[in-house]
């Protein structure tokens, strides 16, 4: 992978950075089959060219048809958008407790997730939670979309520019 | 009966052995029926590794440890390194769990070591300048020193006694340190108990170090109505007088600067500020003195040129103080062993001589281990170098910041290794063209650990940038703060003491420990301000109680201005500085001894199940960063007090993590006839946690202060604040698994009862017995009647 965002955030055991959306889309597409979207409170503050982060990500979210667990303080606006059947609101270290437990039965009791997607948190939070999953799991591929380099999440973006996140984020939707 | 040594003090003799003059002597061991009799002994004074373990692993079953490495490979000894990521163990066989519960168990050891070490060296300083004082607190407080009665099973009643609690202290923590070593303990349970007991000896060396010098001192002994003292950077007169920036946690030099001062009435030439925690002690004896921030305002203080001696003690303390104080010619003093800075030792050398080589230039720093011959050298000295050093800064002027900022390529490396990942590119990419508005707006967020010039090629420094943005910030900055006041009085327990376990008054919250936010430094202010206006009391201590006060309302009122010191609903309570924190823990145990009448004396698992059952307190470490923040988590945490951290605390690597959704875990015993496996509300959630968001924060302090023995009313009103912050900050309408707190219908908050039993009636809920409910199996018979 490139060198992970925060630079000292190095590991014998790092990720793979995803430099195309179509991969990216292809990722999401294929692999796993059961998938869980995890939103964070930065999503409400960042922007991209004037539009908000989740924003972006609620167009995935319909592109992918995927469970949705707003972290943070993200449940108003997400349930708001997205209906409240499709979103849960939890602790982003709730959730990652619960994926790193191979018996826990999901959001909906259909057993435990192959595919979790992460993004809109705050980098070095993030990265710890990812860094449970990546330590004590081996049934889940994760994923972060944020544009940071995540050493321990599966698989991340190549720590890009704003211009450049945006232009990833929206031919990863249309691709999807 | 216990043997006790004594020291007697004869101030004149006359008599058959002739005439002695300030005579003093002690004899090893006395036995006094007195030191017995206060309180019957409980079954666990003095615990050593294996005494309390069964307690830890009760916790530890509702709330198991949750791992976050922050490095997954190990280094500690010459088989490594070793990568411990994914299931593989190290060449000695510790696994990940293992290694991180190790690390953690350190740094306990580490935290609970500085304060016990500080408490210590208090100790012998205080014995040698006043004697062996009493320890007394005034009529109101007769349970003085809680904490150590409740663990060590003694009552110190004066400075001596405490060495022997002291000796417990620093006996277990070489013990535990010991499990560290290559080849020791395997088990993450294992560590994780040992973190426990390090958070007990923490309590007693922390509670050691603030009774000593409150004794001594003669600091507030727990008055509600203490000094408002001055804050912020720019309270210091460096116009008229001369400054001393002091920095750390041991106020001993301190005292002796500002009795020097007084003295020889110096104090309209000499203004004495500190950081962190010397700063508040030193406002606990001298009113004059101010109170300059948190740990973040190091460099951004010094690098202002604000001071003109900088003298530290110990812990927290910025290494590059002494380099930084350098670049502004402002006289350096170390004061502690444990800091000594390669600097020479001038202990022993004439005053005279040392103030003279300091104003000179000869040497730029000294160490001086004497905390009077320090006080002095500081005062006279910064009165010396003022007009030579005429307030010289090291940051750039207006032109010399464009012109650093136009050496910028955009790299990013600085924004990448700043811990904060603050937006440090177009912040200076803007002061190309004399735009410093973001660099200023940056400011509040900058944490002050300048890693981000160690890493620009280019020479620019974006530390230096951001200072010389907020100037104008940095000089205005003025609040006002209450000086600490030390112990909760037993006569505020007996009026708190029902309310809060019947949960009338909805709880305790206490934000506490450092500055490292992840963001701005004055988020912690609403989440204080929330909980005051609800009526809960607040209890703040160290960085935490500076930075809650960093916000102004419209009447320019802070929070101090705003609301009462006293321990009740709706009171604002700065117990101090970070040894003064088991004064909180000490008011949970009081609730239980004082209100409750449990026995405190060596009786731990009585009164930690107590707390975690009734006593609705929770910790907010939202800036937490020093491994004392972790022994301080150990130590409320061990005794049932849960604690909500920001979100840099994941790098501490462990939290304890509760699980709603395991119901085989949320069982009691009633302790009305002794029987197990009642279902009880999964409450406190958590014992240690996570929270990435102040609005998050708010909702789940809320959440916390609920009980398993909450009465209707008391549950009811805890409810009725958890949803309505929920609707508030989360924009949920009913809170995911509600139907778990709630036992009957009278616990429903009435003005929202149809909404809530429509429901419950979707969640099919049945109603349960509301029980006196204990963990422990052999506290559920003791009380049957
Ligand atoms: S202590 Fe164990 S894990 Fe650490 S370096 Fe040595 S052998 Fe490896
Ligand atoms: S000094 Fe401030 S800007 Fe620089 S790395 Fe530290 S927090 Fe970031
Ligand atoms: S490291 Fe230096 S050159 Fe690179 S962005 Fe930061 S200040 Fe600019």
């Amino acid at each position: 992978m490139v060198k992970p965002y925060q630079k000292p955030n190095i590991n014998p055991d790092m990720g793979v950075t995803v430099f195309e959306p179509e991969t990216m889309a292809n990722i999401l597409k294929v692999q796993g089959k059961r998938k869980l979207f995890i939103i964070g409170a930065e999503s409400l503050t960042w922007e991209l060219d004037g539009k908000k982060l989740v924003d972006y990500f609620i167009e995935i979210v319909k592109k992918l048809d995927v469970p949705v667990v707003a972290t943070g303080h993200s449940y108003k606006y997400l349930s708001e958008k997205l209906g409240k059947d499709k979103v849960t609101m939890m602790s982003l270290i709730n959730i990652t407790q619960r994926l790193s437990d191979p018996n826990w039965k999901g959001i909906d009791g259909n057993g435990q997730y192959d595919m979790a997607i992460f993004g809109g948190h705050i980098v070095f939070y993030v990265s710890q939670t990812l860094s449970n999953l990546k330590n004590f799991t081996t049934y889940l591929r994760t994923i972060d979309l944020d544009k940071y380099a995540h050493p321990n999440a599966r698989f991340s973006l190549a720590n890009l520019s704003d211009e450049e996140w945006k232009e990833f984020l929206e031919k990863l939707t249309v691709n999807l | 009966m216990t043997e006790k040594g004594a020291r007697i003090k004869i101030d004149e003799y006359k008599g058959p052995l002739g005439k002695i003059k300030g005579f003093e002597f002690t004899v090893g061991k006395v036995v006094s029926s007195d030191y017995e009799e206060w309180e019957p002994m409980g079954p666990t004074p003095k615990p050593i590794i294996p005494t309390l373990r069964p307690w830890f692993f009760k916790l530890m079953e509702r709330y198991p440890p949750f791992y976050m490495p922050i490095c997954d490979m190990c280094c500690l000894c010459t088989f490594g390194k070793c990568n411990l990521s994914k299931g593989k163990t190290g060449a000695c066989g510790i696994d990940m769990k293992g290694q991180q519960g190790r690390i953690v168990e350190i740094a306990c050891c580490i935290g609970a070591s500085c304060h016990s070490a500080h408490g210590d060296h208090l100790i012998h300083h205080l014995m040698h300048k006043f004697g062996d004082v009493p320890i007394n607190f005034g009529d109101k407080i007769e349970v003085e020193m809680p904490m150590t009665r409740l663990i060590v099973g003694m009552k110190p009643e004066n400075l001596s006694d405490c060495l022997e609690a002291m000796k417990w202290v620093q006996n277990t923590i070489t013990h535990l340190l010991s499990a560290g070593h290559t080849g020791q303990e395997s088990s993450y349970l294992d560590f994780e108990s040992k973190s426990f007991l390090a958070g007990l000896c923490d309590n007693v060396g922390m509670e050691i170090a603030d009774a000593v010098q409150i004794a001594a001192f003669g600091f507030p002994k727990g008055e509600a109505d203490v000094p408002i003292v001055e804050l912020g950077m720019g309270t210091l007169d460096t116009e008229n007088k001369a400054t001393i920036l002091m920095i750390g946690h041991n106020v001993a030099p301190g005292i002796e600067l500002a009795d020097y001062m007084r003295e020889k009435e110096l104090e309209d030439k000499v203004d004495v500020g500190a950081i962190c925690c010397t700063a508040i002690d030193l406002t606990r004896y001298y009113e004059g003195a101010k109170v300059v921030g948190s740990l973040s305002r190091q460099l951004k203080y010094i690098r202002s040129g604000l001071a003109d001696v900088v003298m530290v003690d110990e812990q927290c303390v910025h290494l590059r103080t002494f380099e930084e104080a350098k670049k502004v010619n402002a006289p350096y003093i170390a004061t502690n062993e444990k800091r000594m800075e390669g600097l020479p030792d001038r202990t022993a050398d004439p005053t005279q001589e040392i103030i003279d080589d300091l104003v000179s230039g000869k040497v730029k720093g000294v160490l001086i281990l004497n905390p009077e011959k320090a006080g002095k050298v500081a005062v006279e000295v910064a009165i010396k170098v003022k007009p030579i050093r005429k307030g010289k800064k090291s940051i750039p002027d207006r032109e010399e910041a464009i012109e650093m900022a136009k050496k910028c390529i955009s790299c990013g490396n600085c924004q990448r290794n700043c811990p904060n990942d603050l937006p440090l590119i177009d912040a200076i990419e803007a002061a190309k063209d004399g735009d410093f508005k973001l660099l200023a707006d940056i400011s509040e967020w900058c944490l002050d650990c300048g890693r981000c010039e160690g890493e620009c090629m280019h020479g620019v420094s974006p530390l230096d940038l951001i200072i010389f943005a907020g100037q104008e910030y940095i000089r205005n900055e003025k609040f006002n703060m209450r000086a600490g006041r030390g112990p909760i009085q037993d006569t505020e327990i007996r009026n708190v003491g029902a309310p809060i376990v019947f949960g009338e008054i909805p709880g305790i919250i206490a934000p506490i420990g450092c500055a490292n936010y992840a963001k701005e430094i004055q988020e912690l202010y609403i989440l204080v301000e929330e909980f005051l206006i609800r009526g809960y009391i607040v209890c703040v201590s160290g960085c935490a109680a500076m930075d809650i006060a960093l916000v102004k309302n419209e009447e320019g009122e802070t929070l101090y201005d705003r609301f009462p010191g006293d321990f009740d609903r709706g009171g604002l309570v700065n117990v101090g500085s970070c040894v003064s924190n088991p004064h909180i823990c000490g008011a949970a145990c009081k609730v239980a001894n004082i209100f409750a009448r449990r026995p405190l004396r060596g009786n731990y698992e009585e009164i930690a199940d107590y707390i975690l059952n009734r006593v609705g307190a929770v910790g907010v470490a939202w800036g937490a960063m020093s491994q004392k923040a972790a022994s301080i988590a150990s130590s409320a945490n061990g005794l049932g007090i849960p604690a909500v951290c920001g979100p840099h605390s994941a790098e501490y690597r462990r939290m304890y993590l509760g699980r709603t959704d395991n119901d085989e875990v949320w069982t009691a015993y009633n302790a009305r006839d002794g029987t197990s496996g009642h279902p009880v509300a999964p409450a406190p959630e958590h014992l240690l946690t996570t929270a990435e968001s102040i609005e998050q924060a708010i909702v789940l302090c809320a959440k916390l202060c609920i009980r398993p023995a909450d009465n209707t009313k008391g549950r009811m009103i805890k409810i009725t604040h958890w949803m309505d912050l929920s609707r508030k900050y989360l924009g949920v309408n009913i809170p995911d698994e509600l139907e778990k707190y709630i036992r009957v219908e009278a616990d429903i908050p009435i003005n929202m009862k149809t909404e809530i039993l429509e429901y419950l009636k979707s969640k099919n809920w049945e109603p349960r017995e509301v029980l006196d409910p204990t963990i422990v199996e052999r506290l559920s018979k003791k009380y049957i009647k």
